[in-house]
Parts: C-alpha cells; sequence; structure tokens
C-alpha cells in the first residue's frame, strides 16, 4: 500500500504531500491538483516500467512559476513487511535551451538500506546484505530500473508493485470494438476494454463471471459477455435474455455509454481490486445513473476491506461525497490560486447539510 | 428462496450498514437493489439523522406497496430500549401526518441494543453480555484479536439454534430476538 506520495516542482503541486489510506476520495474545486496526483502516478510507473523516456514524460511538467531547475518526487510503500522508499529528481534544462529532462538522481531503498541508486550518471548496485556493489555509468534519460535483473525479491517486488498501479478515466465513446489480441492491461481511458476482458476471461474467469452477475442486477436481461470470432479478431457480445426465455445478443455500440462504463467499471472491481497495488479512479460515476451510483461505491468498498487493496477516487458527485466523507475523504485546494495543499476532510460535529451539499456551498 | 427486494437500508452509521448490508444480501436483496443510507458525517447523531430520515423514507415505501420494494430500518436502542424506540418512530410519522408502521408495511425495524456490536459480539460466541453496557470497544478489540468479525456474525446469525440457545438468547439480548422475527417478514426462513 502506498503510505506516502510526495512531489516538488511538479505543475501545482510544490513541497506537496499526500498520506492516503486504503480508500481515499479527493475532493477540491477544479485545477486544485487532484488530476495532477493521479499523473505523478503514472508518469513514475512509465519511468519505472521503461515504458517511456524522461523527455517524454516529464516535459512541461515543471511549477510555471518556480525558478528551480530540479524536479523532485518521493513515494513510500508498505509491502514485504518492511517500508519502501523511492526518490527521484529530475533535472530541466532552462527554458530557451533545448535540452530535455533528464535524471538527475534516483534511489530506492528498503527500511533504510539501498536497494539501487544513481547519481552522478553512475549506477550504484548494492548487496542483498546492504553492502555496495558494483558501479557503472548510465544514460539519464531513462531508469535503469527496468533493466535491473535483480535476483533481489525486494526490487522485484517494488517493481511488481507499482506495474500494478492502475489509473482509469473511463471514456466509453474510446472504447474499441474488436479485439487482435489479449491485454493484460486496460488502458487508462478503457479503450481496448475488449482486449483486456478476453485476458480476464482466460486468466480470472471466475472474477469475470462476478462482475457479469453484479451487471445482470443493474441491466435488465443481461446475462453475460461472450467473445465471436470476425476474421482474425474477436469482438463482444452482451448476451440478454427476454421475458418470454429467447435469448439475443447485442454488439457493444449497441449496448448505451452508460452500460459500456457499468461494463468496464464492475469487471476493473472484480478483476483488479486486489490484485492491482493502486486503483485510482477519475469521476468514475460519468455516465452512470444515479441509482448505480452507490451499489458500485459499496462493492469498492468491500472489495478493498477483504483483499486489501487501496483506492483512490476523485469525485464531484454529490452521491460519492456523501457515502465517503464519513472516513475516506480529503479535501485539495490552492489558497488564491498558490500551491496545492491537502488535507483530510469531514463536515465539522452537528451540520445538518450533506456533506456534498455543505462542499456546494463552498465548504 | 425467498423472492428478492429492492429498497432502502435507513441505518445510522458505517457499522449498522456493513451488518445489515451482508445480512440482507445473503437472501433478501441482490447487492445492487439495496441503497443505504446513513449519516455521511463521523461525529454525528445518527438517531437523530434516522428519525429525521424515517417519514420520508416511509411515505415513499408505501407509495412502492406493488412493487416488490421494502424499508429497512435500524436504529440502536442506546438507552432507551425496544419499545420506546418504536414509539419515536412512530411519533415521527405522526408529526408527518402519516398513519402509524402497521403490519401491511413492508417496513421491518431493528432495534440492535445497546448497539448493533452488542449484537455481533454475540453472535460471535461472546455471551457474557447484556443490553445495558456498551460494548464498542470490547467488540474492537476482540476483532482485532481475530476473535470476532461483522462476517463471522452473519453467519452464526443463519446458524439453527438448539432451544437452549433460543431461550438464552430470547432472556439476554430481546432485542436480537425480535429482530430475528421482524426479518421472517421478508419470507423465507431467516436461519
Amino acid at each position: 500500500m502506498i503510505t506516502r506520495i510526495y512531489a516538488d516542482n511538479y505543475k501545482c503541486l510544490v513541497h506537496f504531500e499526500f498520506v492516503p489510506g486504503k480508500l481515499n476520495l479527493l475532493l477540491g474545486d477544479n485545477g486544485s491538483g487532484k488530476s495532477s496526483l493521479f499523473e505523478v502516478l503514472v508518469r513514475l510507473r512509465d519511468l519505472i516500467l521503461g515504458e517511456r523516456s524522461t523527455a517524454l514524460i516529464f516535459a512541461f511538467s515543471k511549477t510555471v512559476w518556480d525558478r528551480r531547475s530540479v524536479q523532485s518526487f518521493e513515494l513510500e510503500i508498505d509491502g514485504l513487511g518492511g517500508t519502501f522508499f523511492y526518490r527521484l529528481e529530475i533535472q530541466h534544462p532552462p527554458e530557451d535551451e533545448p535540452q530535455k529532462p533528464q535524471i538527475k538522481s534516483e534511489k530506492l531503498a528498503y527500511d533504510g538500506n539501498s536497494l539501487f541508486e544513481y547519481r552522478e550518471g553512475q549506477v550504484h548496485l548494492f548487496q542483498d546484505d546492504h553492502s555496495a556493489g558494483a558501479v557503472f555509468p548510465f544514460r539519464s534519460d531513462q531508469s535503469f530500473l527496468p533493466s535491473l535483473e535483480s535476483q533481489n525479491k525486494r526490487v522485484q517486488w517494488f517493481k511488481n508493485f507499482i506495474a500494478g498501479v492502475n489509473v482509469f478515466q473511463l471514456n466509453p465513446f474510446a472504447m474499441e470494438l474488436f479485439s487482435q489480441q489479449d491485454e493484460q492491461f486496460l488502458a487508462i481511458n478503457g479503450s481496448n476494454f475488449v482486449s483486456w476482458l478476453r485476458y480476464l476471461s482466460q486468466e480470472r474467469p471466475r472474477e469475470k463471471r462476478e462482475s457479469e452477475e453484479r451487471l445482470a442486477d443493474l441491466i435488465p436481461g443481461f446475462l453475460g459477455f461472450a467473445f465471436r470470432t470476425q476474421g482474425d479478431r474477436k469482438g463482444v457480445v452482451a448476451e440478454f435474455s427476454k421475458s418470454d426465455e429467447n435469448e439475443y445478443q447485442l454488439n457493444l455500440v449497441h449496448l448505451s455509454e452508460g452500460q459500456r462504463v457499468l461494463a468496464m467499471l464492475y469487471s476493473i472491481l472484480h478483476g483488479l481490486v486486489g490484485t492491482a497495488s493502486v486503483l485510482c479512479f477519475d469521476e468514475p460515476e460519468n455516465f452512470v445513473s444515479l441509482p448505480e451510483v452507490q451499489p458500485w461505491l459499496q462493492e469498492l468498498r468491500d472489495l478493498v476491506e477483504e483483499r486489501s487493496g487501496q483506492a483512490l477516487l476523485i469525485s464531484h458527485h454529490p452521491e460519492v461525497i456523501d457515502y465517503f466523507a464519513v472516513d475516506s475523504a480529503f479535501r485539495f485546494h490552492r489558497p488564491n490560486g498558490d500551491l496545492a495543499r491537502v488535507e483530510a476532510w469531514t463536515p465539522e460535529p452537528g451540520q445538518i447539510l450533506k456533506p456534498s451539499e455543505i462542499l456546494a456551498r463552498g465548504g | 428462496m425467498a423472492s428478492r427486494f429492492r429498497g432502502v437500508l435507513l441505518c445510522e452509521d458505517i457499522e449498522h450498514e456493513r451488518f445489515f448490508r451482508r445480512l440482507l444480501e445473503r437472501k433478501w436483496f441482490r447487492r445492487t437493489q439495496l441503497k443505504a443510507q446513513r449519516i455521511p458525517n463521523a461525529h454525528g447523531a445518527g438517531d437523530a439523522f434516522v428519525l429525521s430520515r424515517y417519514a420520508g423514507e416511509v411515505q415513499l415505501a408505501r407509495s412502492k406497496r406493488t412493487e416488490n420494494y421494502a424499508l429497512i430500518v435500524v436504529l440502536d436502542g442506546d438507552q432507551f430500549m425496544l419499545t420506546k424506540r418504536i414509539q419515536q418512530l412512530d411519533e415521527q410519522l405522526v408529526a408527518a401526518g402519516l398513519d402509524k408502521r402497521n403490519s401491511s408495511d413492508k417496513i421491518l425495524v431493528f432495534v440492535p441494543t445497546r448497539n448493533i456490536e452488542t449484537w455481533e459480539l454475540w453472535l460471535c460466541g461472546h455471551y457474557d453480555l447484556d443490553e445495558q453496557a456498551d460494548y464498542k470497544e470490547q467488540f474492537r478489540k476482540a476483532v482485532g484479536r481475530g476473535e470476532a468479525s461483522v462476517k463471522e456474525s452473519i453467519e452464526a446469525w443463519f446458524r439453527q439454534l438448539s432451544e437452549r440457545e433460543n431461550q438464552r438468547e430470547q432472556e439476554t439480548l430481546p432485542s436480537l430476538a425480535a429482530g430475528r422475527q421482524e426479518i421472517r417478514r421478508l419470507g423465507a426462513d431467516s436461519r
């Protein structure tokens, strides 16, 4: 579980620290830094997994009004009975120079003992007994961690954990209707849902079935998803039964946008909570009708508690706010449009108005 | 299996919601068809919340008489006990110009006394209890030691009781015995 996220000189996050719990509702006005926090997680994940170079990951991400050229990030993660600490410094060039952002330093430690360091252009490796190991030069436009074929189970655990950080901003209009192959990871906007559902049906069929059972309660007549081969690709059809017991099938395109989002939301819950390290949802209730919001939140809370998962939600929806404000809300704000700040938020004791009503009146 | 309902769980807090949702989802409600209404503040007066929302929820439930709709109300007995709590709820209806709850209403009222943690501890096999003392802290510690859990208490609810166990429950925790009777109104066997 992530226990601390720190970002400095990243967009509106300056000396910004967030200490999440297992379940976290992020509240706040537009532009208060909520989505920037999710971006930090995605960018660190992409760097640590070697998805993209620092130039692509960190370009145009520095705080505009901050003259310091170094940007820094830290993560603290509980795992394997101890605490992992990861720190990254990105050196940004002056605005009028053509160089690209590069890694100034990078460090991974476990309970205070270094597992890997990069500084002054050199990689420093460490033995299992924490003594210094090999030192060699390495490029500064990407992390060495993806290349670190370590037998050290802690390094491997950390990389697996980071690979399991998922951020979702689901968009039913982006959903591709056909799939060429199974895909292990669902895209941030859910565009490859069909490919990921193929993976889920192969690797975790019970979880796929559980999510379909929930959907059957919400979508009248819905039975489940099935795959249909068309040439070298596969599509998904939703199987329905009518009251006369005849069955029929609908292509995804015939489902409403809300139904497609529900399909993704429940599949993510059952397929990923407890398997993925952290699930982040940016306004998951978009496209979902009012009575369908709370059941999903209940399911999320139950699964996070039962499977020891961790989830972060951004939402402005009254139903979400009133459900989670009791014990899991954090409010982001930028006093006078300045730096982003965050604090645990719950209404004053004795407030008669609902939390969402209080927030709608400016808090 | 009894037919599945949809409806509202009007309760005080997240502890009520955890227990009763799990209980009700075992036989009578699908997860997606039971909307919880509980106090959204961490430090508020849960009983005041339930009492203030009761008349509105009853009015809505009565408008859905022809549907498979049920209202489930949970209010800790605290120092008031079962009879007084039922009376307080009735008073809310009278004040709103509505008829008192009657047997034709699909409105179930549960009054865990002294509070839900008393029931949960009892169901998890801690029998040295009464309805006067507050066992919240004791339940929390029992959970921490792995000696109790909401899940375990729900399993115990559905366990067949011997005549002797039944009698002990009725004498020691009449609110729980009343709760078992109340849930029979949803149909099917409650155990």
